[in-house]
């Protein structure tokens, strides 16, 4: 359960970032979330998977309120390739910027780990 | 996994951030001609605003700055806003706030074209674009136009308002709004001016009557002789169906010789021909109007269809503005022009069709320094050439190239081959026409409506109107220069001023017709005036006049008009031009073949002489006529082959009927093979290479493949030339001199289709081959080409006020009101 929750809390945190911010706020949400949470199990997973559900509802919502078929369809054409597809990309691009974000947080919150052990010669 | 195979922290770190800088700049940066990825993908802030964007509130309240007054926008279930506001400026602002929100990249798109700006978007494949347009200095001339506007007169402040309007938008723009075009091209909108209606007005004139007449001619002489010229480009066309009624209610034949060819064996300055348009793109357009005595119900009825080229978003955009008391006008408006272009009010309906005169010369200058003049000569006194330096830059600012411009007293001053000309053209002299457009529109009488269009000063247009009296009157108006010695298409000798325009045609000269015995007015680019009538010099190598002899012989025809009859005119697909040429063809393959040995030809001849003459759609036979009709014309004039083998010049099938005329005429000879040929034979040779033709690209006659709807489409591109927001295979029931025109390109068609009935309750229906919304995912995209492929035109709704709308056919509406 509570698994479940911060993954909702996540997910809503990636989404509010988006509208606010745009795009380039997934990765700073994951970043966050990589140092916030670096005690959790598998953390990058978990910043992906929130990240990649929170475009899917802001896509649901653009097509609920928008013709967001149409489109795919016309930017299939564009793109030359299945709209699906589309779609596709644009979720995995939240999971990936979410993911790396993650990674990297995770890895700065222990910045005594990155320095490199002391030599023996000063010790 | 063991610890030995795991990455140290640091390791873990580095390649982490490294991925994800990658990754971001990587989805910030332009990858070969794709847009950011991440901008674009973004799916509140990227493309897929472009979906919710389609689907516009149903109710919102809009704060427009500068409004004096509340304004009520209802848009009906065809997507056409229909404003009512309390003052004109208002509705004008409201105006330019619509049009900016249904097609913002449309005019930003023309704007650019204009001033030739297109190469800081799309890179150096719109140099040559570019570099035309800066030539001419198109931008220039409008903005020295708007500058020398009366601030304080009705359309300066038409156009201040219609900019307010869009720069509202513009303001108000959310990421999430921004049309697809800019994201695809990750780019922004410019801000809109006032002058930029101008630059549009520009773009018309250019499109409508930059005229390659003069040089087309020197080419010709160069290469066949002057006497075979002034045939082949003739100032009188030999068919005269004109638009001011001659009163001969047929037309007439002034069929003669075509001159031998004689090489002139001078070389010719004239440069290639304008870059871009194919040459059968060219196409016109039709208008007529039908007096109340030739009608049903006894209403005067008006259809107008101006022929452009077909894109989308469509050139033209379909609003309804009421301000009660003073303005109530219905139509078509090109977007960036504040009101309507081509529509009707409560009491005048109007539509045009280009004139094609001849409204620019060439001036051969005298010149102080062959490279880099500086100065004309002119009745031995120099003038100053100006110079102005252009430089075109890409998409990053880097520069593309850069070019030096002359202008002289006449005009632009450019060297073509060993010689400096100048260019003289009305569209580059001070112009009334926003004015025209302005003071037409609150017409109530036909008389008031022509008074104003005498302001209408370029690009020169057939201007036809109806009124609810039962008037209907036709005139071709704008500024139509006077020639000394009253010729035209030669160049004239720039170093004195006896080559110059001694003036320009007065009203009461120009071509016109009012409530004529006939009972109908038509035009449709022919020759306005018959020269048996008038020869004063008005143009050459007239369009050819096939539509105009269809129209005027149906409109004969018929004593009791409809509007639906009239709507089904439009989409007549008989032709003239082949009732004209078949017979040829046909006689000709009788002489040939007389007992049948022949089996191609005979099986081509059976063909063509079992064909209706009509380009319906199921038609198997038009396309035979169409490529025997291209083989005739590439035979018949061979001696117009340049050493380089490529035509220097294309004569009209007008000229080609002529040249049928006489049986004897050497141009029969095809030069390119040993045996002398005859009219008969050439005849022959193309009707049977047609038939060769067809069947090779075709398929066997009668399997399907000849039909005219699989072999010949329109083909409506998107204003980028994105296929996949165009529409490529758009069937049309015309030909190529056909009433609904089509061409091989496909490119150019009707592009506005309208019929108004002027009863006591005016009646009008419309369609155009596009939609409302330049949104490719909006149901107002392309709603519209199924039914304009059909011939089909829909009732448009006239509300007087926005209560009287059924609310059953509203859409949206839009309260706007005074903002900051």
């Amino acid at each position: 359960m509570r698994i479940l929750l911060r993954m909702v809390l996540l997910s809503a945190a990636f989404a509010l970032a988006t509208v606010v911010l745009g795009w380039i706020a997934v990765p700073i949400i994951g970043l966050l979330w990589g140092l916030i949470a670096r005690a959790t199990r598998r953390p990058a997973l978990t910043a992906a998977v929130a990240a990649l559900a929170a475009w899917a509802v802001l896509l649901a919502w653009t097509a609920v309120t928008g013709r967001l078929w149409a489109l795919l369809t016309r930017l299939a054409g564009v793109f030359e390739l299945p709209g699906v597809g589309i779609l596709l990309v644009t979720l995995a691009l939240a999971g990936a910027l979410a993911g790396l974000g993650a990674v990297v947080g995770s890895s700065l919150s222990s910045p005594v780990r990155l320095l490199p052990p002391p030599s023996a010669s000063r010790l | 996994m063991s610890n030995r195979h795991r990455l140290p922290p640091s390791g873990r770190f580095l390649i982490a951030t490294l991925t994800l800088a990658l990754l971001v700049i990587g989805l910030h940066s332009k990858i070969g001609r794709l847009p950011p990825l991440g901008p674009l993908l973004d799916p509140v802030h990227g493309v897929w605003g472009v979906a919710r964007a389609a689907v516009p509130p149903k109710e919102a309240t809009i704060e427009i700055p500068g409004l004096e007054g509340p304004v009520d926008v209802l848009v009906d279930s065809r997507g056409v806003p229909h404003v009512f506001a309390t003052t004109e400026t208002d509705a004008y602002r409201a105006q330019g706030y619509l049009v900016a929100r249904d097609r913002l990249f449309q005019l930003d798109l023309q704007t650019r074209a204009t001033t030739g700006r297109l190469t800081e978007w799309v890179g150096a494949v719109a140099l040559p674009a570019d570099r035309t347009m800066r030539a001419l200095g198109l931008a220039e001339h409008a903005d020295r136009d708007f500058a020398s506007l009366d601030s304080l007169s009705p359309e300066a402040r038409a156009l201040r308002a219609y900019a307010d309007g869009v720069n509202a938008w513009i303001d108000g723009l959310r990421p999430g709004d921004l049309p697809l075009e800019y994201r695809l091209l990750d780019v922004r909108p410019d801000r809109w001016r006032p002058e930029h209606t101008f630059y549009l007005l520009q773009r018309m004139n250019w499109t409508l009557s930059f005229g390659q007449h003069t040089l087309n001619r020197q080419r010709v002489a160069a290469q066949v002789g002057a006497a075979a010229a002034d045939v082949l480009l003739s100032a009188r066309s030999p068919i005269q169906e004109p638009i001011q009624p001659n009163g001969q209610n047929r037309p007439r034949f002034d069929f003669g010789p075509v001159p031998p060819p004689e090489p002139s064996g001078q070389p010719t300055t004239a440069p290639t021909a304008r870059a871009g348009v194919p040459l059968d793109a060219v196409l016109g357009s039709n208008n007529w109007a039908v007096a109340p005595g030739r009608t049903a119900r006894g209403y005067a009825i008006l259809a107008g269809d101006p022929h452009l080229e077909l894109t989308l978003p469509s050139i033209w955009y379909e609003i309804h503005l009421v301000v009660p008391g003073r303005l109530n006008v219905y139509g078509a408006t090109i977007p960036g022009a504040p009101g309507v272009v081509i529509g009707f009010n409560r009491d005048v309906a109007w539509s045009f069709t280009n004139t094609e005169a001849d409204v620019m010369d060439y001036y051969r200058e005298a010149v102080d320094d062959s490279v880099h003049p500086t100065a004309t000569r002119l009745d031995d006194a120099w003038h100053p050439v100006t110079t102005r330096v252009e430089e075109y830059r890409d998409p990053r600012e880097r520069m593309l190239a850069v070019d030096t411009f002359f202008t002289a007293r006449r005009g632009p001053l450019h060297r073509i081959a060993d010689a400096w000309l100048s260019m003289r053209w009305t569209a580059l002299e001070p112009s009334r026409t926003m004015r025209a457009l302005h003071d037409g529109a609150r017409a109530q009488t036909i008389d008031q409506w022509l008074t104003a269009m005498e302001q209408f000063d370029v690009p020169p247009q057939n201007l036809l109107g109806a009124d609810r009296a039962g008037s209907i009157a036709i005139r071709s108006t704008g500024k139509f220069p006077l020639r000394p010695g009253n010729v035209g298409g030669r160049i004239m000798d720039g170093s004195t001023s006896r080559s110059d325009w001694t003036g320009f045609w007065p009203v009461e000269h120009m071509p016109a017709g009012r409530d004529p015995a006939q009972g109908y007015l038509a035009s449709a680019n022919q020759q306005p005036l018959d020269p048996a009538v008038d020869s004063t010099y008005l143009g050459v190598d007239w369009r050819e006049p096939w539509r105009a002899l269809r129209i005027n012989r149906l409109l004969r025809e018929g004593t009791a008009w409809t509007p639906e009859a009239m709507a089904r005119l439009q989409t007549d697909p008989g032709s003239a031009r082949a009732d004209f040429f078949v017979p040829f063809f046909l006689a000709a393959a009788d002489r040939l073949n007389p007992d049948g040995g022949d089996r191609e030809l005979g099986n081509a001849a059976r063909m063509l002489s079992d064909w209706d003459r009509r380009y319906s759609r199921d038609s198997e036979r038009a396309i035979l006529f169409e490529l025997a009709m291209d083989e005739l014309a590439s035979r018949a004039w061979d001696e117009l082959d340049g050493k380089d083998g490529r035509r220097v010049y294309h004569p009209s099938s007008t000229a080609l009927a002529e040249l049928l005329a006489d049986s004897a005429s050497v141009w029969w000879d095809d030069r390119r093979t040993p045996a002398p040929e005859t009219r008969d034979s050439i005849l022959g040779q193309s009707l049977r290479a047609a038939f060769s033709i067809a069947t090779e690209r075709y398929g066997e006659p009668d399997a399907g493949g000849w039909r005219w709807d699989r072999v010949r489409t329109m083909r409506i591109h998107h204003v980028l030339r994105i296929p996949a927001l165009s529409a490529l295979a758009v069937p049309n029931a015309g030909g190529t001199a056909t009433l609904s025109p089509m061409t091989a390109s496909g490119t150019h068609g009707a592009s506005w289709r309208m019929v108004v009935e002027m009863g006591p309750e005016v009646r009008a229906w419309t369609t155009y081959p596009g939609g409302q919304s330049a949104n490719p995912a909006s149901t107002f995209y392309d709603d519209r080409i199924p039914q304009w492929s059909a011939g089909e035109l829909e009732a448009v709704l006239l509300p007087l006020a926005p209560d009287s709308l059924n609310p059953d056919s509203v859409v949206a509406r839009l309260a706007m009101t005074r903002g900051r």
